[in-house]
């Protein structure tokens, strides 16, 4: 325990104490009375020591007790503190989590997670700057708001204003946790142009402590490790036992065959111990559809196979087909109460239907042309590669779909493409050798390109052997390696299928039939044609807009319009996106007397983040942070607390005296 | 730390003898008398019979006489049927010497009423009955700055201004000399016959010794010990606090703080005194009466006096 202000207290114990002795004896100076006779008082006052052993003690009862006031009282301005609660290296960053999670009002008073969090690295503030009346500090604070991503609120400052302001700054958004690019900022802002020392936080100075205000639930925890000098503090915010309820995933679709039905699937996780039973409703344009005829149960979490996680208990809700012939927005919202409500609530923009305009490039491609003049399409345009190639620039966007039969270009323009034998231009699978006599071995069957689809009967007479890397989703897999794959990158989606249709036994099954129009109406479905993609917060708003377009704006869910950015060649971007709900972007199109506006759907449909219970330990890949419930400045104010028992004291002195004399 | 500790309010002193006793309570006590339990042979003839025989007109028995017995007292019919000289024995009515012994001490004055100012009263009016009577009046007043005042042998309703200027007169304060004045009383030649003591029996001494002397001596004693309503009660006058208490007599002080406990402990304890003087006097045939100054003259005279036997 260290003292702030040892002298003050010293002084006031110097200055006080002795004149409490001197009026505790004036006290005693009593009032003057004559009596008859003292003889019966003596034996009285005699009588009443004689039965209470402790009398010598009471009267001085009220000395002692007044001395502790006292010596409480100099305490209390000695501004004791107790060791480790500050830091012991003059830096330190807060790192305040500011992610959907942290909006989770199950603090007893109600207030939000950040709010509270706000509370505590302020009071960490204060402490690590005195805390007190009568000195500060000179510690450096940086103040650094992490969530999906990380920014600076404060660079390093010794000011604590500074610092506070900063910190009540920081404003909640709705987007999933991760901690590395905090990390990583904070490495920025204090590792030392030290050559010798570079990569070693706060070397070359005094090293800073990273002190994380947090939930706990980050997602990304496994990919963080500490080097050697770099400290992590953790005050855990919220309750460790709070339950959630949360949509985690919402799909709006249209059949191929029925474009004026619409069918909305949602599905919803408890994230809490116990079973819970919620009731789903479906709303169209603001306007209530339908609800779950009876309440969905939903099954209570469950330990995973990984020591230390859960799985969440999930149930899937689909609606009845409805007719939509219009574009719409759909909603689909729990009605339950919990405390984290951006999870209760999942929307979709769904455009009016329309027909696809689908390309199919190859040699020769007569199987895959004839299933698609089957479909009921917009437009079909058959092209070989050469004159696909011609056109690759001046009618990028003119389809919603491309299929490539055993061709694919050098560089993928943006679109949507599925793809049979062909690894060209695709890097994200890297060949490395041939296989012959494969099967299918395994499926996601639940996806939406397996509907009617089974490859249980599939015989692959050739396919090449590929390795994945980067961001691919591998749908189906033979005994020779991923067989179906689905890349993604910015504006390009790709479903890619390894082998020749002609080298298999597919052609001639129905599950064929049915999952060319299965990925066909899937990857336009992602590239908005049938139904506008939502967007999950944390990621940008990009649309292509009309070639000199301007003042293009968005207004957020909270009202505020922001500008966005807006490039020569029509494409605007904005973001990222830190709030759930609906942005709607407008702007005034060249020769347009109106301004068009399109709105974007973002919804929370993090599963991770939906998990609200706060964990009491950071698992790091190697190390484990061990978080502390108490704000590490409640042990460095002391003092209020000391006032607080010497008012309790004084108290107790009343009460004592009265008691003798009443 | 608040202490209660109010000056009682100024005595106001008697002045004339009428501020004694009024003429009013006059009318009431001349119906009174003081009753003695016992026969005493007085000096002169008086209005009770006593046990010596004497010249009276109630006979009482015969003695043979003596050489040197009064010749006119010798029953002359017996000596004519049988010879012989008998004395006729007659009971002698005597006076009743009535003893009035006033504490002066400090201690007495004090209180409200104050407690000697009621005595002084008290003793005025019991000497009244006792002169309205024919009675043989002696007043004595002790502990006062004067010593041992005494006023002897009165007799008559024309003595009573006599007696009232003497108590006007009395000297009070100082320190009580109860012993000291029974044993004077006891072996003075006041004749046998009621006393009656008014004190308030605060005697760090004890009063047992005093008492002792009178007790035995042929006196009908009665004790009346007068109290002042803050010593009966001090909690219901308003003592409260820290106080420091100071004797009136030896100015020996006692701190107190003045606790609900301490005052349950001090009535206990005047309990206990006022009940071991009581059982002190009935063990020795002494009337003891506790006499709250707060009580109205007549009524204590009238009613609680002649209830207990000292007047009829």
């Amino acid at each position: 325990m260290s003292w702030l202000t040892p002298l003050t207290g010293v002084l006031v114990a110097a200055f006080v104490v002795p004149p409490l002795l001197l009026l505790y004896f004036l006290k005693l100076r009593r009032v003057r009375r004559e009596i008859p006779s003292t003889m019966l008082w003596r034996r009285s006052v005699e009588d009443v020591r004689a039965n209470a052993p402790f009398q010598r003690i009471r009267y001085s009862v009220l000395l002692l007790l007044q001395l502790l006031i006292l010596a409480l009282l100099a305490l209390a301005l000695a501004q004791p503190q107790f060791e480790g609660t500050g830091s012991e290296h003059g830096r330190t960053v807060i790192a305040i989590d500011h992610s959907a999670s942290m909006n989770a009002t199950d603090s007893p008073d109600g207030r939000s997670r950040l709010e509270l969090a706000k509370e505590s690295a302020i009071a960490r503030v204060q402490a690590l700057h005195g805390g007190g009346i009568f000195s500060g500090g000179d510690e450096q604070i940086m103040v650094v708001a992490f969530a999906d991503g990380a920014e600076v609120v404060a660079p390093f400052t010794d000011s604590s204003r500074q610092a506070i302001d900063a910190i009540r700054s920081v404003p909640p958004t709705d987007t999933r946790t991760t901690i590395k690019k905090a990390i990583e900022l904070a490495r920025v802002f204090t590792t030392s142009t030290d050559l010798e020392s570079l990569g070693e936080l706060g070397s070359g100075q005094d090293p800073a402590v990273l002190e994380v205000f947090s939930d706990g639930r980050i997602s990304d925890l496994d990919e963080v490790a500490l080097r050697t000098g770099e400290q992590i503090r953790y005050t855990v915010v919220g309750s460790a036992t709070t339950a959630n309820v949360g949509i985690t995933q919402i799909a709006a679709e249209r059949p191929w065959n029925r474009p004026n039905m619409m069918q909305v699937f949602a599905v919803i996780d408890n994230h809490g111990t116990e079973p819970i039973e919620v009731d789903v409703e479906l709303r169209v344009d603001g306007a209530a559809r339908a609800v779950t005829p009876q309440p969905i149960t939903i099954p209570a979490r469950t330990e995973a196979t990984i020591p230390g996680t859960t799985l969440s208990g999930r149930e899937q809700v689909v609606f009845v087909p409805f007719e939509q012939p219009r574009g719409a927005l759909i909603e689909v919202r729990l009605l339950h109460e919990d405390d984290l409500v951006v999870d209760n609530t999942a929307q979709l923009v769904v455009p009016a239907p329309r027909a696809l305009d689908v390309a199919l490039v190859g040699e020769d491609s007569f199987l895959l042309q004839s299933l698609l003049e089957g479909m009921p399409l917009e437009s079909l345009d058959v092209m070989t590669p050469a004159v696909y190639s011609t056109l690759i620039d001046s009618e990028q966007g003119a389809w919603d779909v491309v299929l490539f039969d055993g061709w694919t270009p050098e560089v993928l323009p943006r679109g949507q493409f599925l793809v049979f034998g062909s690894l060209e231009g695709i890097s994200e699978l890297a060949p490395f050798g041939a296989a012959e006599r494969a099967f299918i071995r395994s499926a996601k069957d639940e996806h939406p390109i397996f509907r009617y689809v089974t490859l249980d009967d599939l015989f692959i007479w050739k396919m090449p052997k590929v390795t994945v890397d980067g961001d691919v989703e591998i749908l189906a897999e033979s005994i020779e390696g991923p067989t179906m794959v689905l890349v993604k990158r910015p504006g390009i989606e790709l479903l890619w299928v390894a082998f020749d249709i002609l080298d298999s036994t597919w052609w001639h099954q129905r599950s064929f039939a049915n999952f060319i129009p299965n990925a066909i109406e899937f990857l336009a479905a992602s590239g908005g044609a049938l139904v506008e993609k939502s967007l999950l917060p944390g990621e940008p708003i990009t649309m292509s807009l009309p070639v000199g377009s301007r003042s293009v704006e968005v207004l957020r869910p909270d009202g505020v319009v922001d500008e966005g950015f807006l490039g020569t060649d029509g494409r605007f971007s904005w973001g990222p996106v830190l709030q759930a709900g609906l942005h709607e972007v407008s702007w005034s199109a060249p020769g347009a007397s109106k301004r068009s506006s399109v709105v974007v759907a973002v919804n929370m449909l993090d599963g991770l983040e939906g998990q609200i219970d706060s964990a009491d330990e950071l698992n790091l890949s190697v190390e484990r942070i061990t978080g502390t419930r108490r704000s590490r400045s409640a042990l460095v104010s002391v003092w209020p607390w000391l006032l607080v028992a010497g008012l309790l004291i004084l108290v107790l002195e009343w009460y004592v005296y009265h008691r003798r004399v009443g | 730390m608040n202490s209660f500790a109010p000056d009682p309010p100024k005595v106001v002193r008697p002045t004339r003898v009428d501020d004694l006793i009024d003429s009013r309570l006059m009318a009431r006590l001349q119906r009174l008398d003081v009753v003695s339990r016992k026969i005493f042979s007085g000096r002169i003839q008086g209005e009770r019979r006593s046990r010596r025989r004497g010249i009276s007109v109630e006979f009482a028995d015969f003695r043979p006489y003596v050489h040197g017995d009064d010749l006119r007292f010798v029953d002359w019919n017996i000596y004519g049927r049988l010879d012989r000289l008998f004395m006729k024995i007659f009971l002698e009515e005597e006076d009743l010497s009535v003893v009035i012994a006033v504490d002066t001490s400090a201690s007495m004055d004090w209180g409200t009423p104050n407690k000697f100012e009621y005595a002084r009263r008290l003793a005025m009016a019991l000497g009244y009955i006792g002169l309205s009577n024919q009675n043989r009046v002696s007043l004595c007043a002790f502990g006062g700055t004067g010593g041992l005042q005494r006023l002897n042998n009165l007799r008559g309703r024309r003595r009573t201004r006599e007696m009232g200027q003497w108590l006007l007169e009395l000297e009070h304060g100082g320190e009580s000399t109860f012993e000291e004045t029974m044993k004077t009383l006891a072996h003075s030649r006041m004749g046998r016959g009621v006393m009656i003591v008014l004190s308030d029996f605060m005697f760090k001494e004890g009063y047992e010794a005093g008492l002792r002397m009178v007790a035995g001596r042929g006196f009908d004693l009665f004790v009346s010990q007068v109290l002042a309503p803050e010593e009966l009660d001090p909690a219901a006058q308003g003592m409260a606090g820290d106080l420091r208490l100071v004797d009136l007599e030896d100015e020996a002080e006692t701190e107190v703080t003045v606790s609900q406990k301490l005052l349950r402990t001090y009535k206990d304890n005047l309990n206990r005194y006022c009940g071991a003087l009581r059982e002190y006097c009935i063990r020795r045939d002494v009337t003891h009466m506790l006499v709250d100054t707060s009580t109205d003259l007549d009524v204590l005279l009238i009613e609680y006096f002649r209830r207990r036997g000292l007047l009829r």
